[in-house]
């Protein structure tokens, strides 16, 4: 047996044992690359661990612990699973509150995500409860003003909310304080930025994850939103075009998370619907990259192409004296269709909808 | 004639004195060669203690010494000068390991030697790091590991350039590439792919467990600007699969442990983050290769 596959079994078998503070240990220098073995006890006695050297196809020192958790999940071992993940969370704490640097902290964070403490509501919540506090005390704005940061305090920032959005489940039972809370960090985030005085390109990650996390507590909320996010990304993103390839990874990423709970991607599209539109149409550069957004959004653009299609005909094709329906109207209208009922059924509304508007103008919203 | 030298006044006292320093140079150049000699013997005992303490280093360091060039090693990938160099840094205290790290082709270019691969160039890997490290930007949240993962069925996939916020490889450390050869088919069949462009141990456990490996393939001139041939110094590590080539070819070649397989060319560059070298519609192609279960 190798020396690799040894440390492997090694590992495993602590987490079996229980042994948390050991295995916090053994994992803290594994993430340092520390040649020293560690002393750690056994069931059968003391032994000493010592963390392999890099392979030269190794990615990072982070890989081999990822696949210790496979094998630990795989055996199904609910107990040994909840050791791993507390002895993650266990460096996590003391790297933050001992002012690990950002290397250190950045691995500890994937291996929270990658072990997936999301799963173990105790942890979760404690994660949760503690990074807020860290989040709160440490750094000196409050949390909706985040995005001012710059430099490491932005580079903290970013990770800490980075860790909040791992270890926060899709629509978490939440109060309506901190779903506010998050929802104020995107509009303040998204108006300071406008004002041009805050660069984009070094907070897009914090700003993306602001509204990762905003999707995940109030998706129609995130999805009426898209579009100012969208704006903003597209009047940088001539100079820079790496932030319009972020921002639509960011999207991608979010659409195949989108493709395995429907009902969250309905809610997300619930709120797209409530996009201005016709302000959109002359900004071709933002429709563009809207387009694309939606396109990466699990293509969500499918279902938004047809009916925004079928409501130009419909102006297109209104007689003398017709009154284009305010945005908001149409969009709600529009909502009801395509959301609640079948796509044919929508169609056939719509079709209603068109002969209505063509036949008995609309009266102008007030 | 230099007009300095050509001076009547005191024009033989100048050129004896250059003549000296010539024979100076010369003797300091036989010094240098001395002591380069000098360094390539101390920086072998420092491999040899290195192996001593780490037995998992042996082949590594049975690599570096195949791997020096000299009169009865012509082809060898390392000049003295680049020995000399890794030596005169462990002098100032700094482990070998690391040293070697810091002469690696993508940290110390202008001692090794550049290649030029052909257009398109491919990188292998098992299925999970290849979500973990190509499609993520090593980001706390992954919860869409299991889903990219379902993804990336076995068969032929396209993604485009903003697909994956990853990098090409690890950053800071070399990244391995291999290429297709004129009239010789990829295989369909991941362990033997595998086994031919002897991947690592991890790797190849991994792949295992995955059922699954990938192979990315990149435009050359996108993946990066420098491709240099592969040294056994970035191929230094614990029970290393990589053998130096030395028979003078302008790329490596992978050394599969079954000596009835044949390698395939390999070179190595500086990663990148797949954001920073594509546009949004640049296509990346990735096959997923099963790697069934040994019977």
């Amino acid at each position: 047996m190798s020396e690799t596959q040894e440390y492997i079994e090694a590992v495993i078998e602590l987490a079996q044992s229980e042994r948390t503070g050991n295995l916090t240990a053994v994992l803290d220098a594994r993430i340092r690359g520390s040649e020293e073995p560690v002393v750690v006890s056994f069931s059968g006695g003391k032994r000493k661990l010592r963390s392999p050297a890099l392979e030269i196809d190794e990615p990072d020192r982070n890989a081999l612990i990822y696949e210790i958790y496979r094998v630990i999940r795989d055996i199904d071992q609910p107990n040994a699973l909840e050791t791993l993940r507390r002895a993650a969370v266990d460096l996590l704490m003391h790297g933050l509150n001992r002012g690990e640097d950002l290397e250190y902290l950045d691995a500890v964070a994937r291996l929270v995500g990658h072990t997936r403490v999301v799963d173990s509501e105790d942890l979760r919540r404690l994660v949760q409860q503690q990074l807020y506090g860290f989040l709160a005390n440490q750094l000196d704005r409050p949390f909706h003003r985040l995005i001012e940061f710059d430099g490491s305090a932005l580079a903290l920032a970013t990770l800490s909310l980075d860790i909040w959005l791992a270890v926060m489940p899709v629509q978490p039972d939440w109060s309506d304080q901190q779903t506010l809370r998050i929802a104020r960090l995107v509009d303040h985030s998204v108006e300071q930025l406008e004002t041009g005085y805050l660069p984009l390109a070094p907070r897009l990650e914090l700003l993306s994850l602001a509204y990762r996390a905003l999707t995940k507590v109030q998706p129609t909320a995130a999805g009426a939103r898209l579009w100012r996010l969208c704006r903003l990304v597209a009047r940088y993103g001539d100079e820079k075009p790496v932030l319009r390839r972020r921002w639509l990874a960011t999207c991608r990423k979010q659409g195949v998370a989108f493709s395995a709970v429907p009902r969250w991607r309905q809610g997300f599209l619930r709120g797209v619907w409530r996009t201005p539109w016709s302000d959109i149409e002359e900004d071709a550069g933002l429709g563009d990259l809207l387009r694309r957004a939606l396109v990466k959004l699990d293509g969500m653009w499918s279902d938004v192409a047809p009916v925004l299609e079928t409501w130009h005909r419909c102006e297109l094709e209104a007689p003398d004296g017709f009154v284009r329906p305010a945005p908001a109207l149409t969009a709600d209208r529009l909502t009801a269709a395509a959301t609640t009922i079948h796509e044919h059924y929508a169609k056939v509304f719509l079709h209603v909808l068109k002969r209505y508007a063509m036949n008995s103008p609309i009266p102008r919203a007030t | 004639m230099d007009p300095l030298l050509s001076s009547a006044c005191g024009g033989d006292v100048i050129r004896s004195r250059l003549e000296a320093a010539a024979a100076e140079n010369s003797a300091e150049d036989e010094d240098d060669d001395l002591k380069d000699g000098q360094k390539v013997q101390d920086f072998l005992q420092r491999l040899a203690a290195l192996r001593q303490r780490n037995p998992a280093f042996k082949k590594a360091v049975d690599n570096v010494r195949a791997d020096i060039r000299l009169e009865t090693n012509p082809h060898g990938n390392l000049s003295t000068d680049l020995v000399a160099s890794i030596d005169d840094d462990c002098r100032t205290g700094k482990p070998v390991e690391r040293a070697i790290e810091d002469h690696w082709s993508t940290n110390s270019p202008r001692l090794h030697r550049r290649c030029l691969p052909p257009s398109r160039v491919r990188r292998v890997m098992a299925r999970s790091d290849f979500v973990s490290y190509h499609v993520f930007r090593g980001s706390a949240d992954q919860s869409e590991t299991e889903l990219w993962t379902q993804l990336l069925s076995p068969g032929e996939h396209k993604f485009d350039g903003s697909d994956f916020s990853g990098r090409t490889g690890p950053a800071g450390r070399p990244c391995w590439w291999s290429f297709e050869e004129a009239e010789r088919p990829i295989p369909t069949e991941g362990r033997l792919y595998v086994a031919e462009l002897a991947l690592g141990e991890s790797q190849r456990r991994r792949a295992e467990r995955d059922r699954a490996v990938v192979e990315v393939v990149l435009d050359a001139d996108r993946a990066s600007d420098r491709y240099n041939k592969p040294t056994s110094l970035e191929g230094f590590g614990p029970d290393t699969p990589f053998r130096p080539e030395l028979s003078g070819m302008e790329y490596g070649r992978t050394a599969p442990a079954d000596p009835q397989l044949r390698g395939w060319p390999e070179v190595v560059s500086s990663s990148a983050e797949y954001l920073e070298i594509f546009e949004e519609d640049t296509d990346v192609e990735v096959r997923v290769l099963s790697y069934p279960a040994q019977s």
